[in-house]
């Protein structure tokens, strides 16, 4: 085995140079800010300005260098209120979206490994088909159907000019001719559950399809219910499962960017967009990189907690 | 052991291709050394590729033309100095902080004859005072593009913008210093202003108009003021120009009270290898007939009277984003280049669209 403990370079290599640097990256963009070479003008004796700089040189020119220093001034700028409830936001649409998520998926990885269910490969083929689609792709297709010129609306103007009765109806319950299906958080929140409902019913599904089916059986054979056997066997052995469908959404939902600014019509930025915005349109880098560290924490401290629910789990199955 | 060896082999086969491919691609691509070539930095999408392949059959000078998608990754990548290009073409108030740092070097007049088919009110703008620098290749303002079915009276004023008949029927810039910039002039204040209480103003105004706005949004104003989802919206002319070629519904104006106007120039950057080349290519942009082209491709107005008179100076002006009235132009102003107040603006509008 000795021999092949050079095979583990090139992934080192790897590790070092794109997780590593990059990361060192961040967190050193995330303490320094850039600031303007400081100055102070001073008249000269035919009437044109010259500059002193800090060194006690004087320049003719007004000076324009950056420099980058050490600074906790962005992490001052991250804790005011505005940042803070962004992030708060963010939060709780990820986890409404895991939530989501999980109410969805876990029956479907249930049905699909149901006894009786036919070509569950086939059905999961299906569940994984619209993720070879860019997701931008697939987000545009969501607008073009909730638009307020798009296809669900012309289909309820349409309703609405074959049935008079439902005109009358709809008139009555208080909807508008064109009802606003898109830019709110419900439908960011619809965007995203789209998109990350594969990552949750995947890995539930691998976990279900494991259990063994004679403990199910002996479940029944002891006089069991059905409710029962799924509430002492099939539920505690499909936790693993969850948590990584959980992690697996939960994560990716935190930092979301561009579906919030698309469904939302930019009504609903998450910080996702806010830090985004900082590498593009504002170009201030370093703010954008201590976002990006507090998110990172975040993050962080969410892994931590599943892991010690998983452990925990790990040494007794049973949750109840 | 053995079986992981044998492994190994076609994975080492394969790297080395890859490996190969790679050197020989960057051989092939890399340019002739015989041959002269300028190095063209431009936006994507911003010039009729035939321009190009004219000027090497006429000069014999080889293009290599790159395109960039924002001013910022434009500016880092001239700024960190390992790049070189011999001709860029950045927005005003980059050019004002380009020349400010050194970036950029002086045009030599001399060499560009065709200059006079740049009508002379577009020089001298305040990014280049000297108009030293920078040769006028678009020109374009900010106004508000309507839907004429649905808007009746034509708009004159930034009002409509506040006007709850369109309550959920109007599309905003999601673009902090655009749409500040615009709300400052509502507020009759200078649009690059950077005092604390001015902007107050601008961000209390948009804070009102926020329950009013449909969305915030950039490139998907084209798609969605053509499909009919808004009445009004808050648009470049470029965009509008699009727009209106699409849809015959729709019309634009820059409002009364004065707008945004902005220029992308052609530049020399200061480290440029080639700059006869690249003045000659600067020369020949500004030839009627080339700007002409470029004009039919890209769709922005341009400062070029001689192209203008070429395609029928009546057809050019008709259009309302080619030619705005001169009184509204001359209350239209360049967004100056803001240095560090660029984080004020930043946070405004971050406290604006997260209000909730």
């Amino acid at each position: 085995m000795k021999k092949n403990r050079a095979l583990i370079v090139p992934f080192a290599l790897w590790a070092f140079l794109f997780i590593l640097v990059p990361l060192a990256l961040i967190v050193w963009y995330g303490v320094t800010v850039e600031e303007s070479v400081p100055y102070t003008e001073i008249a000269q004796a035919d009437g044109s300005v010259a500059y002193r700089l800090e060194d006690g040189s004087v320049v003719a020119e007004r000076p324009w260098q950056k420099r980058t220093v050490l600074s906790i001034t962005n992490f001052k700028r991250m804790l005011e209120p505005t940042y803070l409830r962004l992030l708060a936001r963010s939060l709780r649409v990820a986890l409404v979206t895991t939530l989501v998520c999980l109410l969805l998926g876990y029956p479907v990885s249930l049905i699909l490994t149901g006894r009786d269910f036919k070509h569950p490969a086939l059905w999961l083929m299906l569940i994984i088909l619209p993720m070879w689609m860019n997701f931008l792709l697939r987000t545009y297709s969501w607008m073009s159907i909730l638009e307020n010129s798009g296809i669900l609306n012309s289909w309820l103007a349409g309703l609405r000019e074959a049935a008079p009765a439902v005109d009358r109806l709809l008139n009555r319950m208080g909807i508008e001719d064109r009802v606003i299906f898109l830019y709110n958080e419900k439908a960011v929140v619809l965007g995203m559950v789209y998109n990350y409902l594969p990552f949750m019913i995947m890995p539930i599904y691998t976990v279900i399809e494991k259990i063994d089916r004679s403990l199910l059986e002996a479940a029944a054979d002891l006089g069991a219910n059905p409710v029962k056997s799924f509430v002492r066997v099939t539920l505690p052995y499909s936790i693993p499962g969850v948590l990584e469908g959980i992690t697996m959404v939960f994560v990716p939902s935190v930092t979301t960017f561009v579906v919030s600014q698309l469904m939302g019509g930019g009504k609903v930025p998450l910080i996702g967009d806010i830090i985004q915005n900082q590498f593009g349109k504002s170009s201030d880098w370093h703010f954008g990189a201590t976002l990006s560290l507090l998110v990172m924490v975040v993050v962080l401290a969410f892994m931590g907690t599943l892991n010690r629910v998983d452990k925990e789990d790990g040494e007794e199955v049973r949750i109840f | 052991m053995a079986k992981n060896n044998k492994k190994i082999v076609p994975i080492a086969i394969v790297c080395a291709l890859i490996a190969v491919a790679a050197v020989a691609a960057f051989l092939l691509t890399r340019p002739s050394k015989e041959k002269e070539t300028i190095s063209v930095y431009n936006w994507g999408d911003y010039i009729d590729t035939a321009c190009l392949d004219l000027f090497e059959q006429e000069t014999g000078i080889e293009v290599i033309y790159e395109v960039f998608e924002t001013n910022e990754d434009m500016y880092a990548k001239i700024a960190e100095g390992g790049s070189s290009y011999d001709v860029i073409i950045p927005s005003d108030y980059m050019v004002e902080r380009m020349i400010e740092e050194q970036l950029l070097q002086k045009i030599n007049w001399d060499n560009i004859p065709n200059i006079v088919n740049i009508d002379p009110r577009f020089l001298h703008e305040d990014y280049d005072p000297e108009a030293a620098y920078s040769v006028p290749y678009t020109w374009g303002t900010m106004g508000i593009l309507y839907n004429t079915k649905r808007v009746t009276t034509p708009p004159t004023s930034w009002q409509t913008l506040l006007d709850p008949a369109y309550a959920n029927d109007m599309l905003m810039l999601n673009s902090p210093r655009d749409t500040l910039g615009i709300a400052l002039v509502m507020c009759g204040h200078d649009l690059n202003s950077t005092d604390p209480a001015d902007l107050e103003d601008a961000k209390n105004l948009l804070l009102e108009q926020k329950p009013m706005v449909l969305a915030y949004v950039v490139d998907e104003v084209k798609d969605k003021m053509i499909a009919g989802e808004a009445s009004v919206a808050l648009v470049w002319s470029g965009d509008a120009t699009f727009c209106m070629d699409e849809s015959d519904d729709l019309d634009y104006v820059v409002p009364e009270e004065g707008s945004n106007i902005f220029y992308d120039s052609i530049c020399i950057p200061a480290n440029a290898r080639n700059v006869s080349g690249a003045e000659k290519f600067i020369d020949f942009l500004c030839r009627a007939d080339i700007a002409a082209m470029n004009y039919e491709y890209v769709g922005y107005a341009i400062p070029n009277t001689a192209a203008i008179e070429l395609m029928g100076a009546d057809e050019y002006n008709a259009s309302p984003v080619n030619n705005p009235p001169q009184e509204v132009l001359d209350k239209c102003h360049v967004f100056k280049y803001l240095g560090d107040d660029t984080k004020l603006y930043d946070q405004i509008w971050t406290e604006i669209i997260s209000d909730f």
